[in-house]
């Protein structure tokens, strides 16, 4: 039995959160040796994990950069002892970091003003998108520049009007850790966001350079080729917007949607660079009845998955005083490394890792019959045929509340766990979960959870009261 | 079912013993530091507890749609038996067992008292007098703004002859007034089946005293655990001033004992203040009986006009509202008042035999800084110490709970205590699971788990039933 049919066996009759709950006690044995069977499959061995901590002192200076120091460690290290080495020009509008493969820097992308901003006048500086790379062994960071050494993005002003809110930048890596891909960087800042067109810029990581890819995103394929996606709307899962009539920016934007409301728009996916005819994925619709956009795509080793979410503008009574856009889950596809593709259904998971098999793992889900955040669902794995499995420690489904809660995080951290990056140490096995909580000033915290279920969940950092925001990533 | 009491007089005994336990196996709870983690000694009911739960169903469809009251009863060996099935139970009842375990009662969504007996399910109804007239227009609030609160929670004199239905009607607050809640208390003799009013000149609340005695409250009600303020925004600059002027109007707040168990006749005032919204509305919250008496907490509500950090006030349409929580006051069973030195910021969820309070954290202290408590099972004595209580040395949590107990990982991650009760050498918690919500009508999903409370047997699970509210004596 392979773990996703094990994902399968569950009583359906039941609530889906206690599906697994409910396996009579014949049921469990079957599984405990089916997941004793399938767990080195499940977390295959492959090259140590590390964990790259980045130190911020929230209590430092407003005018100094908040970060300080970046640290490198294997997953199963006690990452409280382990000293930071010091980092410089960091900027502290930072809002995610992606580790390249092993030995590489750690790529940063975020947005920030232009210049120096007093902290009462920040938001109304104007702002442009940050990239750059932080190398592992301490020292000045290496901010990435356009093409010809200027400016990375057109300048906007942010929070003048929600409907020119930028979304922050995302990066993927190339299979090769020679360059990388900055997506949602090069759109019209004027426009709205949602209603743009896809953009990315490549990055070479030995001239620091980036060159535009617009008007599509553009993804590597670990097989070779590129994955390339282009979409009429792009909008991230879970966002929304109200599209008020009060201010003449609102105005303007609703009487552009208003023009859309009737227009098809469609993701379509297509597979370049490759020998033999290209593949291609697309799905489309109407915004009144749930139009698709672009959300992201996530590399991993078995190919790029591509999700998208579902944008609605139900048709408001004459009464309401504003248009309402809504985005939630949408479909998804998965091209594999060989340069095909697979449709999945409705995608209402999160993606915080990959396996060194390939296999993206996942939190969250849309089997909910009330909605709920993550932190009591079980993690599971996506792998390229689509199928999906629970992640198990023995016969446990790991789940953020169960790992926190085991691991000796009081209740008030555990109940707002939510995984914000996961990986697999190739040396033990264990999954290494970074998880972070709504209610905690004090940064992230690591747990490893062993793939057997023989010790439970141990927290690799634990450092109460200490005056830091701290950021992780497992690769 | 929190504010259930037991009989008194046996208690009282049994609480003397029990202390005595107590103090001997376990000196810290004698009066050792404050953080020294409190025991749980047997409890003193003989034979095992009856545990009564209560689930609303949905009946029908379209306009035929109702919600019946299903009525279940756990043997103590954990078999669930139906007892019987009532209508217009609403969407929260909550249940009270009788002394001698064999009725339970709980107030209907029409403001009737239900009365069951568990062994044939046999249904008598309580009405009692000047209950609200719903208008159809304004769905069951009726002309002067009353109406009968859903979940009304319920409790029986020690002898069991009379059942009290607190807070059984409700004014329909004003958006400003949400934190200063009015709300009426009736008392039905269950031989007569006569019950005082819940019209004009009803007590906020009756709560039964030893020997024969009630403790008759008087005055708002707060919603608000914690110290901290709100400003509501109001239609316009007329309506705010109109709030505004009610600022100097008098309101008395009093704690009374009747000699009568329906708490009607003469009444012996101990404690009586008045106050107004300009100076702080005294407010008393959560009654909670116990043998050890009535533990009332209380606030202080401020109303004004919003001002912004030089202290001057907003011209704009908008009023602040300010509370402060108070030292809670504690009722002894002969009726004297005393006031507890501490600030209580949480409600107790069920009382020990010894007369200790359970509440749901030991950071019971007011505080306003955002977000939860660090939730884990603490005790209140008489005197005021709060003390974490600890299992296997461990403290116990809702996570931990609900994870060691096997329920589902979602439910866990929003659970919260509802109530306990001590049965032999257990503890029998009640858990909700108040998740993310998201719906309309999002019944809680409700657990009850058995911790032993040696420390080395793992919690395990009882019930669980979405929506279902408990009960155990």
């Amino acid at each position: 039995m392979t773990p996703a049919e094990f994902g399968t066996t569950d009583d359906r009759s039941r609530r889906p959160e206690d599906r697994w709950f409910r396996i009579d006690v014949r049921s469990r044995a079957l599984l405990a040796f089916a997941v004793v069977l399938a767990g080195g499959a499940v977390l295959a061995p492959a090259a140590p994990a590390e964990v790259v901590r980045i130190t911020s002192d929230p209590a430092a200076d407003s005018d100094a950069p908040d970060v300080v120091a970046i640290a490198a460690f294997p997953a199963t290290a006690d990452a409280g002892r382990i000293a930071g080495l010091p980092v410089a020009g960091l900027p502290d509008d930072v809002a995610t970091f992606e580790a390249a493969p092993p030995g590489g820097p750690v790529a940063y992308a975020g947005q920030g003003p232009t210049g120096p901003a007093p902290a009462d006048r920040f938001d109304d500086q104007p702002h442009r998108p940050l990239a750059g790379l932080v190398p592992l062994g301490g020292g000045p960071v290496v901010p990435f520049t356009g093409p010809t050494g200027g400016p990375l993005g057109r300048a906007f002003r942010p929070y003048s009007n929600a409907a020119n809110d930028q979304p922050d930048p995302w990066i993927t890596w190339a299979p090769d850790g020679a360059s990388l891909v900055l997506h949602a960087v090069g759109r019209d800042p004027r426009a709205d966001p949602w209603f743009a067109a896809p953009a990315s810029r490549r990055c070479v990581v030995a001239t620091a350079r980036c060159e535009p890819v617009a008007p599509r995103d553009v993804v590597d394929l670990p097989g070779g080729g590129t994955v390339q996606v282009d979409a009429g709307l792009t909008a991230p899962i879970g966002a929304n917007r109200s599209l008020g009539r009060d201010s003449a920016e609102s105005r303007v934007t609703t009487k552009r949607f208003r023009a859309r409301a009737g227009r098809r728009y469609a993701v379509t996916v297509r597979v370049a660079g490759r020998p033999g005819p290209a593949a291609t994925w697309t799905t489309s619709g109407v915004l009144r009845t749930g139009a698709p956009a672009y959300d992201r795509s996530y590399a991993s080793a078995a190919g790029v998955l591509v999700r998208t979410s579902r944008v609605r503008a139900p048709r408001s009574s004459g009464r309401d005083a504003y248009e309402s856009v809504g985005a939630d889950a949408g479909r998804a596809a998965i091209v594999r490394a060989d340069g095909t593709i697979r449709s999945l259904g409705r995608f209402g998971y999160e993606v915080v890792g990959t396996l060194p098999d390939g296999r993206w793992v996942l939190t969250g889900g849309s089997g909910e019959r009330f909605e709920r955040g993550p932190t009591g669902l079980p993690l599971s794995t996506l792998d390229a045929d689509g199928r999906i499995a629970p992640i198990t420690s023995g016969t446990r489904p790991v789940s953020p509340v169960w790992a926190a809660s085991t691991a000796g995080l009081p209740d008030s951290l555990s109940t707002t766990a939510k995984v914000e990056h996961a990986g697999v140490d190739g040396a033990t096995g264990l999954l290494v979960l970074v998880l972070r909580f709504s209610d905690d000033d004090g940064g992230g915290r690591v747990v490893a959870v062993t793939p057997d279920g023989s010790a439970p969940p141990r927290l690799l950092r634990d450092a109460p009261g200490r005056p830091s925001d701290d950021d992780y990533v497992v690769r | 079912m929190v504010t259930g009491t037991r009989p008194a007089p046996v208690l009282a005994a049994r609480a003397a013993v029990v202390a005595s336990v107590v103090l001997a196996a376990f000196p810290a709870a004698a009066g050792a530091s404050p953080s020294a983690p409190a025991a749980v000694t047997r409890a003193s009911t003989t034979g095992a507890p009856v545990v009564v739960r209560l689930v609303p169903e949905s009946r029908g469809r379209g306009k035929a749609q109702r919600i019946v009251t299903r009525i279940d009863a756990f043997s103590a060996g954990g078999v669930r038996r139906h007892v019987r099935t009532v209508r217009d139970g609403g969407l929260v009842p909550q249940p009270a067992v009788s002394p001698d375990r064999r009725r339970v009662a709980f107030a209907r969504a029409d403001g009737r008292i239900a009365i069951v007996t568990l062994r044939d399910g046999a249904l008598r109804l309580l009405r009692p007098p000047g209950l609200p007239r719903p208008r159809p227009e304004r769905g069951d609030v009726d002309r002067s703004r009353w109406a009968v609160a859903p979940g009304a929670g319920v409790s029986w004199s020690p002898d069991g002859r009379v059942v009290v239905a607190h807070a059984l009607v409700q004014r329909d607050p004003d958006r400003w007034a949400s934190t200063l809640g009015e709300v009426r208390s009736v008392a039905c003799t269950v031989a007569s089946g006569r019950c005082t009013t819940a019209g004009r000149g009803a007590p906020s609340d009756l709560l039964p005293l030893a020997g024969g005695r009630t403790l008759r409250l008087d005055g708002p009600s707060p919603s608000d655990d914690r110290d901290g303020g709100s400003s509501y925004q109001l239609d316009g600059v007329r309506q705010q001033r109109l709030v505004l002027a009610r600022r100097r109007d008098p309101v008395r707040t009093a704690a009374s004992v009747s000699a009568s168990p329906t708490g009607s006749g003469r009444l012996r005032v101990l404690r009586a203040i008045r106050s107004d919204a300009k100076a702080g509305i005294v407010a008393l919250g959560s009654r909670v009986s116990g043998p050890a008496g009535v533990l009332v907490r209380r606030n202080a509500t401020r109303l004004g006009p919003p001002r912004d950090q030089e202290g001057i006030p907003s011209s704009g349409p908008a009023i602040d509202l300010r509370s402060r929580v108070l030292a809670p006051w504690l009722v002894s069973p002969t009726g004297h008042l005393s006031t507890l030195p501490l600030r209580l910021a949480v409600t107790p969820i069920g009382t020990l035999p010894d007369g200790r309070w359970l509440v749901p954290t030991s950071e019971v202290r007011a505080s306003s800084r955002f977000g939860p408590p660090e939730p884990g099972l603490a005790t209140l004595d008489r005197r005021g110490r709060v003390r974490a209580l600890l299992v296997g040395g461990r403290p116990v949590t809702p996570v931990r709970l609900a994870l060691d107990a096997g329920l589902p990982d979602p439910f866990a991650a929003g659970a919260g205590f509802l109530a306990a009760w001590p049965a032999g050498d257990d503890l029998l918690v009640a858990l909700q699971d108040s998740g993310y919500g998201g719906t309309v009508f999002f019944l809680g999903d409700s657990a009850l788990v058995r911790i032993p409370l040696d420390g080395r047997t793992p919690p395990r699970l009882v019930d669980h039933e979405g929506g279902a509210s408990y009960d155990a004596r």
